[in-house]
């Protein structure tokens, strides 16, 4: 992973062992999450330059995205089955899993959207458009 | 955190279609009506030849970026949903556009410069101000 100024010069390098899927930087700066091929998660501190730590998913299916809410607290991971879970950023804490829809065989991301990060938005296979998911924890629908 | 900040949360956390910035008055129940929620199609947008891949709002939500497959990347005014711009690529020839797919596009916090990754194994950085 690499880090360059506007310049074309890279500023910092970071050794991963993984090839990394997709990345999403935290709005205050402090932080980059990366996902990989590896089921793995990892958090980067970007003021130290190091990685803070990394949890390996147990799914059986691999992941296809991340995001990092607006108040840089939350992050997601996407699936490739569908599933997003939703995990406290600091605390590692998984908060919520997302079901999703049809979800095979192309990268379809899943995203925060609305006021304040209030909904968790994916694409599908099945449909033309993105929407929300249903929660697990809570029975949510829309 | 106050007593009247944990009710407000509370009060948000229940709200099924909540989808508002500012804190709920607590003088009454709160619940956000389900037409703030865009659950309707209002227009699908079809420049691009081939697969979109990844597409940005701008951080001033004035404009959208996509990119995919046919290594174009649009910029779309949100008045009128059109594609106003697409940023020129070097490739001379359509053959080649298309071989460099372009499978990322996003805009810079101040929405000063967009970054595209393409199949070209390259990054670029491009001016919104010259557009």
């Amino acid at each position: 992973m690499k880090q360059w100024d506007l310049n074309g010069n890279c500023v910092t390098e970071i050794a991963t062992n993984g090839r990394l899927e997709d990345i999403a930087l935290s709005p205050n700066g402090r932080y980059l999450a990366t996902i990989d091929n590896k089921k793995r998660l990892s958090i980067f501190d970007l003021d130290d330059r190091d990685q803070d730590y990394q949890i390996v998913m147990t799914t059986s299916s691999s992941l296809a995205s991340v995001a990092i809410s607006r108040d840089s607290k939350t992050v997601l991971v996407g699936f490739k089955d569908g599933e997003s879970k939703l995990f406290n950023m600091r605390t590692k804490d998984h908060l919520n899993t997302f079901i999703g829809q049809e979800h095979t065989d192309f990268i379809i991301r899943s995203a925060f959207g609305g006021a304040q990060d209030s909904f968790i938005t994916s694409g599908s296979e099945g449909t033309n458009f993105a929407f929300p998911l249903v929660s697990l924890d809570t029975d949510k629908e829309c | 955190m106050t007593l009247l900040d944990q009710v407000s949360e509370a009060q948000v956390a229940s709200c099924l279609y909540h989808n508002n910035e500012n804190k709920p008055s607590l003088l009454r129940d709160h619940q956000c009506v389900g037409e703030n929620f865009p659950p309707v199609l209002i227009c699908e947008l079809q420049e691009h030849d081939d697969e979109v891949w990844n597409l940005q709002f701008s951080n001033d939500g004035s404009l959208l970026a996509s990119c995919g497959a046919d290594g174009l990347v649009l910029l779309w005014n949100l008045d009128e949903f059109e594609a106003f711009l697409s940023l020129q690529m070097e490739e001379p020839d359509g053959a080649t556009r298309v071989a460099n797919g372009v499978v990322k596009a996003v805009w810079s916090p101040n929405d000063k410069w967009i970054l595209t990754s393409s199949l070209d194994k390259r990054v670029k950085v491009w001016d919104t101000d010259v557009r």
